[in-house]
C-alpha cells in the first residue's frame, strides 16, 4: 500500500474524531432507557479503538462504522450493565474487526453483528471470550471451508 | 510585457500527485495553514467514504485498505483534473479551498468524460487517416488498442488507470501522465505523426514503409528520415531519394548544420524537432 491513504487519515484524524464522536453520542438518546450512557471521553476512546483496529486489520471505514450498530444491537442485552458498558463495547469492536477479516467479508456488517448478538445473549451468556474463541471462530471456519 | 506572477511554483506540481503537491506547495509559500490542509484532506476522505458507501454500502461499513487506496487514487485523479483546468496553480489552490469537494469531484468527472470523448474522436480520425504502414504494432494501436481502452476505462472507480499498453511507441510519450490524460496525449501524438506521413504521395509512402527496416520502427520516424535525406541532398521535401543521396548527406554535412537545415524545412512541425535532433546525428558521419 502506498501510504497516501494513511497519510490523509493521520492528517485529518482530529477533525474526523470530533465529528464521529458527536454521532456516537446521539445513540445515548436510545440507550438511556436501558440505563446506558456514554460520555464524550468514552465515545472518543471507542473511536480510537475503532481506528486502531482498522489500522491493525488494514481497513478503511466509511459511514458511521460499526460502533453505532453495535450500540443499537447490544443495548438491550441482559448481560450489559452501566458498569461494563464501555468496556464491552471496546471488546465488541475488536471482535467485530477481527471476524470481519476472518470471515473474508462474506458476511455483511449487519449479519455479523446479528450473529454476535445472538451468541452473546444466548450460548455465551455475556462472555466475550466464548463469543470470540468458540462461536465466531466456528462460524468463520465454516464460512471459509 | 506584463506577466502574471504566481505564488505557487508550477514545476513543483507533479502530474501523478497534483492535489497533494498543491497542498504541500500552498503550505510552503504560506498560502495555506496546516489546519486548512488537514481540512482539505478530511474533505477528500469524506468524499472517498461517500464513494465507498455508494459502491459497497449495502454490504459493509468498511473495506480492506487496498480497495480504499485504489478508489482514493481514482478520486484524487478526478479532483485533480478539475483543479488542473484552473488558469494557474494559485487559482487551483483557491478552488481547492473554496469549492466543496463533491462539486470538484463532479467537475473532474465531467472533464474526464470530455477527455474520453476526445480520445473517441481521435481514434475515429486515426482509423480514417491510417497510413499504409506494414508495422503490425502501429496498426494494432489504431485498430485494437485504443478501442480496447475505450471499452475498459472506468472513470467512476479507476480514473487514474489507463489500462492501455500499446506495443507501438510514439516518438515522444509523456510518461508522467496517467489515466485518460495519458491516452489522449498518445492519440494526439499518433494522429500528428500520421498526418505528417500522409502529406506525402501515397505510393511513395507505401514504398518507404514496406522496407524491412520500416516494418519494425516508428512509422513517422521512418518517413521523417527519408524526407530529411531529401531535404539535405535535393533541397526538396519528398520521399524520392536514393542511396547516393544518403551517402552525399553523410559525406557533406555535420550534425549541427543538418539539424539547422532540417528545423528550417520542418518548421511547421515542432513536435518533430526532438526526432530531427537524433536523426541529424544518425544521418551524418561527422559529429558535433
Amino acid at each position: 500500500m502506498s501510504g497516501k491513504l494513511q497519510k490523509f487519515k493521520a492528517n485529518a484524524s482530529a477533525l474526523t474524531l470530533a465529528k464521529d464522536a458527536q454521532k456516537i453520542l446521539m445513540h445515548n438518546e436510545k440507550t438511556v432507557q436501558y440505563g446506558l450512557v456514554l460520555t464524550k471521553e468514552q465515545a472518543v476512546e471507542l473511536l480510537e479503538t475503532q481506528a486502531h483496529e482498522q489500522r491493525y486489520h488494514g481497513r478503511l471505514e466509511f459511514g458511521e462504522g460499526p460502533v453505532g450498530k453495535l450500540i443499537d444491537a447490544f443495548a438491550d442485552s441482559p448481560y450489559i450493565t452501566r458498569q461494563n458498558y464501555a468496556d464491552t463495547l471496546h471488546a465488541l469492536v475488536e471482535t467485530f474487526y477481527y471476524y470481519k477479516n476472518e470471515t473474508e467479508d462474506k458476511l455483511t456488517d449487519d449479519e455479523l453483528i446479528e450473529y454476535m448478538r445472538k451468541f452473546f445473549n444466548g450460548s455465551c451468556e455475556g462472555s466475550i471470550e466464548l463469543l470470540s474463541s468458540r462461536e465466531l471462530d466456528s462460524l468463520a471456519r465454516a464460512l471459509r471451508y | 510585457m506584463l506577466q502574471k506572477r504566481t505564488l505557487l511554483c508550477k514545476e513543483n506540481l507533479r502530474d501523478s500527485a497534483y492535489l497533494e503537491d498543491l497542498l504541500a506547495e500552498g503550505e510552503r509559500v504560506g498560502a495555506l495553514t496546516e489546519t486548512d490542509s488537514a481540512r482539505v484532506q478530511y474533505d477528500v476522505l469524506e468524499l472517498l467514504q461517500k464513494r465507498l458507501e455508494s459502491l459497497y454500502g449495502k454490504r459493509t461499513s468498511s473495506v480492506p485498505d487496498e480497495i480504499a487506496e485504489e478508489l482514493m487514487e481514482s478520486v484524487l485523479y478526478t479532483v485533480s483534473l478539475a483543479l488542473r483546468a484552473s488558469p494557474d496553480p494559485d487559482a487551483a489552490l483557491r478552488m481547492l479551498c473554496d469549492t466543496p469537494m463533491e462539486l470538484l469531484y463532479q467537475k473532474g468527472l465531467r472533464y474526464c468524460r470530455i477527455l474520453l470523448r476526445d480520445v473517441r474522436v481521435l481514434t475515429k480520425k486515426l482509423q480514417a487517416e491510417e497510413t499504409p504502414a506494414f508495422n503490425p504494432f502501429y496498426r494494432a494501436a489504431i485498430g485494437r488498442d485504443l478501442a480496447a481502452f475505450l471499452r475498459a476505462y472506468k472513470p467512476d472507480s479507476r480514473a487514474h488507470e489507463h489500462s492501455f499498453f500499446p506495443i507501438y511507441a510514439v516518438t515522444e510519450t509523456k510518461n508522467t501522465l496517467s489515466g485518460v490524460l495519458f491516452v489522449r496525449d498518445y492519440a494526439k501524438r499518433l494522429l500528428a505523426e500520421t498526418r505528417f506521413c500522409n502529406l506525402f504521395d501515397r505510393t511513395e509512402l507505401s514504398y518507404v514503409l514496406s522496407s524491412p527496416r520500416a516494418r519494425g520502427e516508428n512509422v513517422f520516424e521512418a518517413v521523417l528520415r527519408q524526407a530529411s535525406v531529401s531535404v539535405l541532398a535535393l533541397g526538396t521535401v519528398s520521399l524520392r531519394t536514393t542511396q547516393e543521396d544518403a551517402r552525399f548527406v553523410r559525406e557533406t554535412f555535420d550534425a549541427r548544420e543538418a539539424e539547422k537545415q532540417l528545423r528550417n524545412a520542418f518548421v511547421r512541425f515542432p513536435f518533430a524537432f526532438s526526432t530531427l535532433e537524433r536523426l541529424s546525428r544518425e544521418l551524418t558521419a561527422k559529429s558535433r
